[in-house]
């Protein structure tokens, strides 16, 4: 049984979940290689190993990827978003941080009162300190070498282990706007002890200095709610009131 | 070439084993989260990794395989908590392989029938090493065994229950932050990701009480390049936690991960022991039991000594681009199955450090946003020109979430298996091998200089092989490779039996010399003439507050 192009009887469109990169990528890609393997005149059992460098070569994949970014900038109207640093610092024409997209809520969304909320990762008492938000390995670095604050409460808008690693025991709590309770960071801020709220939604920026109460005494989220129904309300984010 | 023919035997063996990996790598990987990392451009890797696994793994483990068998992997897998264990034999063996060959027929630079006698061989490789490591057990994944990963023998288990100490609040917070700081370590380790980290359990100690095992491993200089100077003054290559717990659900799932409910579990934690061991050893060797002094001591200094190599490894990570970063990360996915060349004496040090040209020529494309949206097509959408199963199939695992009375549309006709057509069957025109081309290899990285760190000290990479070739247990031999639990059940009373059960508590704080015909209780009566708590009674303190 022969077939010339690998075209299936049953297909489903590409990029159902939303987006066009799928699409983009894979259509290109596909035609090539079914263009490249008509231009041999071989079988295809005969070319995609022996000759596969013919099927596909470096620089028509990078003419892909050219093309791709052209078309993916014309139609989305911004560049890739990138979960990496250093992405956007490597390849400035290609990405921008998603984390700087428009992450912000509508403050209705919220108890009156409360700048934003997050899942608990584990209950404690609740903290006030001062916001230190650290985006960068810049970040990071300078940390390193000057010391934490006493009283921090990292701003931390990646929920992996990585980028923090050499500080997280030094923050007094952590609000982090991205991942769930089983997030490394969430996995690293319970096993450390430091109160960690993951998930985290804001309805403005937080600024470096300002004063926060985090409302760790809440219960714990459960890690395997799916359900809206089973979760456990979230933790709120208030302004300090000390003195008040 | 290879003339080698699929038999229909094999072809059903093979379908069979795609659709378990895609019972077992959907709800993992859906449970999990986001797979993103401010530091490490973690979806290109990702993807890209899977792709370098499709076409590095069976050329090194036809190679491995010429020395040492699957069996002898598996068994060596039970017998030392080595790199390869629940998440790397599954993942080495056969997800990121499988994974990168959904990849690449969903970008059509292969076909469902490629390779065919590759895609048979790492299918039949992952089976006989994970029937042979669960042989107690007896199944192949822990996702058919609802998230429970009973590998161990009795013998080790017996040792490891008997031996641990009770916690008090010194010792509590001394495992609590080696746990933290090893962690954090171990994901810096491998570029986020958590392949130095592996468990094992539940095993159960009655009422509410379990015992389960944390493994960290590659923990020193190791087949990382990044980890040379840095991690030289890392004491152990391997370090494992065995916990007893009481009133905790645990789970250990094929990624090797263990869940716990409640996810704070350390208030629950009431024994613990520390051990090591490599592939040149074929127990576990206590670190720091001589007292629970000794251990909260160890703990502490262990701890230290990972902590101050963090600063120097993010360091080092942070000095890299982009592409040093997608690289590192496809090497540290990879890394998974470097024990199969290990102990086959069979290492290469270029062969694990280059990424080969086949995934090079991809790279173009890997940008992050599609590393995010091809994982999103292929684990949750089933969707694209390859995506479907055929109009009337529906994917069990997204069924399971459709309710009716709810209006929801029933799943679409998707899924991750890309089974292999019968009409090979018919005319057998479908490539072997995936080397049945000429292949190459590069790396950008800086190049390893250092030794390998093992129990006995660092290794050059020709030490290493020749230790591994003349390597010896009578664990590997008849008649004890031959006795599982099944067979002690019934021969706990032959001296050979015996006789391996007293090799196994040779190092044992409390049970050397016990032999083959102790039970549970037994285990309470020595604890007690120790002058040790069972783990009843510390069950019960740490439930009136002490």
């Amino acid at each position: 049984m022969k077939y010339a192009t690998g075209q299936p009887k049953w297909a489903f469109p590409e990029d159902t979940l939303g987006g066009v990169l799928t699409g983009m990528t894979r259509t290109k890609v596909i035609a090539q290689v079914n263009a490249n393997l008509e231009a041999s005149g071989r079988s295809w059992s005969a070319t995609v190993n022996q000759d596969w460098a013919q099927l596909l070569t470096r620089e028509q994949m990078q003419a892909i990827a050219d093309s791709i970014l052209t078309e993916f900038q014309q139609t989305e109207g911004r560049k890739f978003y990138a979960g990496a640093e250093i992405s956007v610092l490597d390849k400035p024409h290609m990405y921008v941080l998603r984390s700087e997209g428009d992450i912000y809520y509508d403050a209705a969304e919220f108890a009156p009162g409360a700048i934003g909320d997050g899942d608990n990762v584990f209950r404690t008492d609740d903290v006030t300190g001062n916001v230190l938000v650290i985006r960068k390995v810049a970040d990071v670095n300078r940390l390193i070498d000057d010391g934490v604050p006493e009283g921090t409460i990292a701003v931390i808008d990646d929920s992996g282990g990585t980028l923090t690693a050499p500080l997280l025991p030094d923050f007094e709590a952590v609000i982090c706007l991205a991942g769930t309770v089983r997030s490394h960071l969430g996995i690293l801020g319970r096993e450390f002890g430091v109160p960690t709220l993951m998930a985290s939604r804001l309805s403005r920026p937080l600024i470096d200095g300002e004063r926060v109460t985090v409302k760790y005494s809440t219960e714990a989220q459960d890690a395997e709610a799916f359900l809206e129904e089973d979760r456990k309300p979230r933790a709120l984010i208030v302004p300090a009131t000390e003195g008040a | 070439m290879s003339e080698w023919r699929i038999s229909e035997a094999q072809l059903h063996l093979v379908n069979t084993a795609l659709a378990e990996h895609d019972d077992t790598i959907v709800p993992n990987l859906l449970t999990r989260t986001a797979q993103e990392s401010k530091l490490f451009p973690m979806l290109p890797y990702f993807m890209m990794s899977f792709m370098q696994a499709y076409y590095m793994y069976p050329g090194i483990l036809r190679k491995a395989s010429e020395h040492i068998s699957p069996e002898d992997v598996g068994h060596r897998m039970r017998n030392s908590s080595i790199q390869l264990g629940t998440l790397a034999a599954n993942m080495g063996g056969q997800l990121l392989y499988l994974q990168g060959r959904v990849e690449l027929i969903k970008l059509g630079m292969i076909r469902p029938e490629d390779n065919l006698e590759d895609l048979w061989y790492v299918i039949d490789w992952h089976e006989r090493v994970m029937s042979t490591y669960r042989r107690n057990e007896g199944h192949i994944w822990t996702n058919a065994a609802g998230d429970m990963s009973q590998v161990l023998d009795e013998r080790v288990l017996q040792v490891l229950e008997a031996d641990a100490y009770e916690v008090d609040d010194e010792l509590r917070a001394a495992v609590a932050r080696f746990s933290a700081v090893t962690s954090q370590y171990s994901f810096l380790v491998y570029c986020e990701s958590r392949v130095g980290m592996d468990a094992n359990g539940p095993y159960n100690l009655g009422d509410q009480r379990m015992l389960h095992v944390r493994n960290f491993l590659t923990l020193g200089e190791s087949g990382l390049p990044w980890m040379d100077g840095v991690a030289a003054d890392i004491p152990y290559q391997n370090l494992t936690l065995s916990l007893i717990t009481d009133d905790v659900r645990i789970e250990v799932t094929d990624f090797g991960s263990a869940y716990t409910v409640p996810e704070a579990y350390q208030e629950h934690v009431i024994g613990v022991g520390l051990y090591t061991s490599d592939i040149f050893t074929d127990r576990l060797i206590p670190v720091g039991m001589g007292s629970k002094a000794e251990l909260i001591r160890t703990l502490n200094e262990i701890a230290d000594v990972v902590k101050a190599a963090i600063t120097p490894l993010h360091r080092r990570f942070a000095a890299m681009n982009f592409d040093e970063m997608t690289e590192a990360g496809i090497l540290a996915y990879v890394y998974a199955l470097s024990d199969v060349s290990f102990m086959s004496g069979t290492w290469d040090q270029e062969e694990w450090e280059g990424i080969d040209d086949r995934v090079r020529r991809l790279w173009p494309v890997y940008n992050e946003e599609y590393g995010t949206a091809s994982f999103m097509s292929d684990y949750v959408a089933f969707d694209g020109l390859h995506g479907a199963a055929g109009e009337y199939y529906i994917h069990p695992y997204s069924y399971r979430s459709w309710k009716p009375g709810a209006d929801m549309t029933l799943p679409k006709s998707g899924r991750v298996a890309q089974l292999v057509p019968a009409f090979v069957l018919n005319d057998h025109d479908y490539s072997r091998r995936a080397s049945d081309g000429a292949t190459s290899s590069r790396s950008a990285l800086p190049r390893k200089t250092s030794t390998y760190q093992f129990v006995e000290g660092g290794l050059t990479q020709d030490e290493l092989n020749a230790k591994a070739r003349s390597y010896k247990s009578p664990l590997l031999e008849a008649p004890w490779r031959n006795f599982d639990d099944a067979s002690v059940k019934f021969g706990y009373q032959d001296p050979d039996v015996d006789a391996m059960y007293r090799y196994t508590q040779e190092n044992s704080r409390l049970l050397k010399n016990r032999g083959s015909a102790l039970v549970r209780a037994d285990i309470d009566r020595i604890r007690t003439e120790a002058g040790e708590s069972t783990w009843a009674e510390a069950a019960a303190r740490r439930r009136a507050g002490h």
